[in-house]
């Protein structure tokens, strides 16, 4: 047994909103990757830096072909501050624009601008800081946001959501609680552990400019408790410069305790609506990655075009952390880790609970890649069985669904049913599938039905609109008909009162 | 590199398996086995050993006919612990043919019929139990009588001979069941206390033989629980369901109806509360409808076993509560986390 396989969710430390929250205490495999400090990623021959990060449409490209950049120059544009800009992580030349699978997105190809470092570049982003522009501390709100619009910050967990769009978002409502997310609560991950150790006073100041661009009453930066020596290096940074507003706390340890609805129950006792967003109740939440993304821009000047990565698993030489230029494929980490073992034969993109399988290794890593992890052979496939509805599915769902009924439904195609159980609130954390005794597996047929609901929402949407049309149209038709008819009626009154004695 | 093997999330598992778990409940079966052994004969052996070649059998048959894997299926222990079930459940001298009948019932039409494993709506060992209840009545009120110091259990030759009906001798075993034996007095007007005290065996608490098996099958039940096989709410609600009004009946009627330790220690209440009724593919999946499931099957248990027309009841308790976990399961789904707060924001999504 590789796994520890205890169903029982664990016993929350004493906290207001004490209650049973389902979930998995998994093996952390962590100690292979955590042990040694952050290494630095060499450049690659070739950087391919995709222009939108997520599924969305990306900024504006500012580069051309053959163009000469310089380290941190911006390479796109985006003037209506709806998506992160991407910046050079060296200086070279713009050898291409070409669309290719990325590390993020599932794999789907997205447009890439590819970066030739020039022969002398040197990964000098560990260099002498650039203090630069004023003490954001002392800055407007609206001012940090556009700093950090600037720096092309997003959510480093795995979210890639934009910062300042978040930022902007929750400015528009009052917010009282910053959440700093160090759980890292996924097996085998350990960027953020490292990121804490190593730059606990970048995170702790960035939590702190975080605290003043949102006006909250307080900040509460989480560590799950199997992380002591991240504890401890992010206690003397905030003793070194103390904070009154920003408490650290401990977390126990359990998957997925560093979900965002997960911790900010753990952290605050405050339940985010189902159907709602954490600004709701006041809260937002980010990870120590992008506190730290935060300091760096805001204090050194420095754009995110590097991060922490973990490179792990039974697959791998040297397991461990680097610090990797974005656009690095990961054929070229792993060679800096040392390369594969014989006997790799699973990639990992992300952990291995929410991660994806890639079948190829020349992917490029996004701002949210965290984790890189290959295994071995894949454990012996137990064949799936019928569902025999035990429940154990629901015992471990951290948000209460009932994963072995959705599984029916979606089965039968019945979206109503879908819609009632909740299947749209359904995190994909994987521990349903993981308990499985049947091997179901059960996220696979949980996208399948949320695409079947997407397409259900789309067809109403359109069926709606077209109605709409039709309606409009008819109203058009017989407004115009009586108009007509009006004005028929006008010119007969006036010629037969014409032509009348 | 390239050729990744690749897959869904998440690439992890704990490794549990169905045949793990049904491997495990059978186990879990033993102390009750071994305890009925002790004090009624190895029939029940017998029994497990015709209604498991039966059940594989069978199960074989209908998964031929239906064109499904069949050396897949049959690995995964479920039809032989549904036989396993029935035969603890029958008399341990019943013919071997009501055994045959009945787990003919319980694998093809209970199970196979319905689409195999996990689509079941009915538990097929109790859908076996009932129609042998109901098409060979006599052969099924006859139990063994329980071995005390002067009365040894019968032995292996005595208990084949009854069972493949083999010498013309009637057996020397047969006697009515204490729950029965109680049910005949009640009804003729005699007081609990006297029925109890004209029992035969009369034992410490229930009767002799038959506390000790409900004890052991209640360790089985304490064993599944400790490792989480089985949801606790289920058992513990028949338990209640049985308990609360046996004893209510009890302090308000002390000479005609049975008290609960009476009813908890005796006939099928401890293996129907751990083993059968909580076979999860017929019974309710959400918590509340746990709760709700095996509080009817124990309060229709003692309902019928007060009022009704037959002895014990756990099997058609549960079948009836079978009944009801469609509705169950649609009116009980619990809240999810968040659920009752309405999101504050106007462009949240609906």
């Amino acid at each position: 047994m590789n796994l520890l396989t205890r169903l029982r969710g664990w016993l929350p430390t004493p906290h207001p909103a004490q209650r049973r929250y389902g979930g998995l205490r998994l093996d952390a495999h962590k100690t292979a990757s955590n042990s040694a400090a952050i290494r630095r990623c060499p450049l690659p021959p070739v950087l391919s830096l995709p222009i939108a990060q997520r599924d969305d449409d990306g900024g504006q490209v500012i580069v051309k072909l053959g163009d000469r950049v310089q380290r941190n120059q911006p390479l796109t544009a985006d003037p209506a501050a709806r998506n992160a800009i991407v910046h050079a992580p060296c200086a070279g030349h713009i050898s291409g624009l070409a669309t290719r699978p990325i590390a993020g997105a599932d794999g789907q190809p997205q447009p890439c601008i590819m970066l030739t470092p020039d022969s002398t570049a040197h990964d000098d982003h560990h260099g002498a800081a650039v203090p630069d522009g004023p003490d954001p501390l002392s800055q407007s709100p609206a001012a940090i946001a556009r700093r950090i619009h600037a720096a092309g910050i997003v959510g480093l967990g795995g979210a890639l959501f934009p910062t300042h769009t978040k930022l902007a978002a929750a400015g528009r409502r009052s917010v009282h609680t910053v959440i700093i997310n160090g759980a890292e609560c996924e097996p085998y991950i350990s960027c953020d552990d490292r990121l804490m150790r190593e730059r606990a006073a970048a995170v702790i100041d960035g939590a702190r400019i975080l605290i003043r661009a949102l006006r909250a009453d307080r900040g509460l930066l989480g560590v799950e408790d199997n992380k002591p020596e991240a504890f401890t290096a992010l206690r003397d940074a905030l003793r070194h410069r103390p904070c009154e507003r920003l408490s650290l706390h401990r977390l126990p340890t359990g998957y997925p305790s560093g979900g965002e609805r997960q911790i900010i129950q753990r952290l605050t006792g405050l339940t985010v609506p189902a159907d709602g967003l954490p600004t709701d109740i006041g809260v937002v939440c980010f990870n120590v990655g992008t506190a730290a993304a935060v300091h760096q821009a805001l204090r050194q000047n420095r754009p995110v075009t590097h991060r922490v990565v973990t490179v792990t698993g039974n697959g791998v030489a040297q397991p461990g952390n680097c610090d990797v230029p974005i656009g690095t494929p990961i054929a070229h980490v792993i060679a800096h880790a040392g390369g594969y073992t014989a006997a790799a034969r699973r990639l990992f993109i992300g952990g291995p609970m929410m991660g994806w399988l890639a079948a190829a290794d020349d992917l490029p890593i996004t701002k949210g890649t965290n984790c890189l992890l290959v295994l071995n052979q894949p454990q012996p496939g137990i064949p799936t069985r019928a569902c025999i509805r035990c429940g154990h599915c629901a015992d471990v769902c951290p948000i209460h669904l009932l994963p072995q009924q959705l599984y029916r439904h979606v089965q039968a195609g019945d979206l109503t049913q879908l819609t009632r159980h909740r299947l749209h609130n359904c995190i994909e954390c994987g521990a349903c599938a993981y308990v499985c005794p049947s091997h179901i597996p059960l996220i696979d047929h949980f996208r399948d039905g949320k695409r079947a609901l997407t397409q259900q929402r789309q067809r109403h949407e359109q069926a709606e609109y077209t109605r709409r049309r039709v309606v409009a149209r008819d109203a058009r038709l017989a407004r115009e008909a009586a108009e007509r008819q009006a004005r028929l009626a006008r010119k007969k009154a006036r010629i037969t009162g014409a032509a009348g004695p | 590199m390239n050729g990744f093997v690749t897959g869904g999330p998440p690439a992890f598992h704990s490794q549990r398996s169905v045949t793990r778990l049904m491997l495990t409940v059978e186990l879990a079966l033993l102390p009750g086995i071994l305890t009925l052994v002790w004090f009624f004969g190895p029939g029940v052996l017998i029994n497990a050993a015709i209604a498991g070649a039966c059940a594989l059998g069978f199960e074989a048959a209908m998964l031929a006919l239906r064109r499904r894997p069949i050396l897949p299926t049959l690995s995964d222990h479920s039809a032989l612990l549904s036989a396993l079930l029935l035969a603890i459940a029958l008399p341990p001298h019943v013919p071997w043919w009501v055994t045959v009948t009945a787990t003919f019932f319980a694998i093809v039409v209970a199970k196979q019929l319905y689409g195999g494993l996990g689509c079941n709506p009915f538990n097929p060992a109790m859908v076996g139990y009932v129609v042998a209840l109901i098409a060979f009545p006599q052969a099924m009120t006859h139990w063994v009588t329980a071995a005390a110091d002067a009365a040894p259990a019968p032995d292996w030759h005595h208990a084949l001979a009854q069972i493949l009906r083999t010498g013309a001798t009637p057996d020397a075993f047969s006697g009515a069941t204490p729950l029965d034996f109680i049910r005949t007095e009640l009804s003729r007007g005699v007081t609990l206390a006297d029925a109890q005290h004209a029992y035969a065996h009369p034992g410490l608490i229930a009767a002799a033989g038959w506390e000790w098996v409900n004890l052991a099958f209640l360790l089985g039940g304490g064993i599944l629980l400790a490792r989480r096989h089985i949801d606790w709410r289920i058992p513990l609600g028949v338990l209640i369901g049985i308990g609360a009004p046996a004893w209510i009946g009890h302090l308000s009627a002390p000479q005609s109806m049975a008290s609960p330790l009476l009813h908890g220690l005796s006939g099928a209440t401890m293996l129907g509360a751990f083993f059968i009724a909580t076979d999860p593919v017929s019974a309710s999946t959400t918590p509340t409808g746990r709760w709700l499931f095996g509080l009817g099957v124990g309060a229709l248990t003692w309902l019928i076993r007060s009022f009704g027309g037959y002895p014990d009841a756990m099997a058609f308790a549960i079948l009836l509560m079978n009944l009801t976990v469609p509705l169950l399961d649609h009116y009980t789904r619990p809240r999810i986390v968040g659920e009752h707060i309405p999101p504050d924001n106007p462009d949240a999504a609906p």
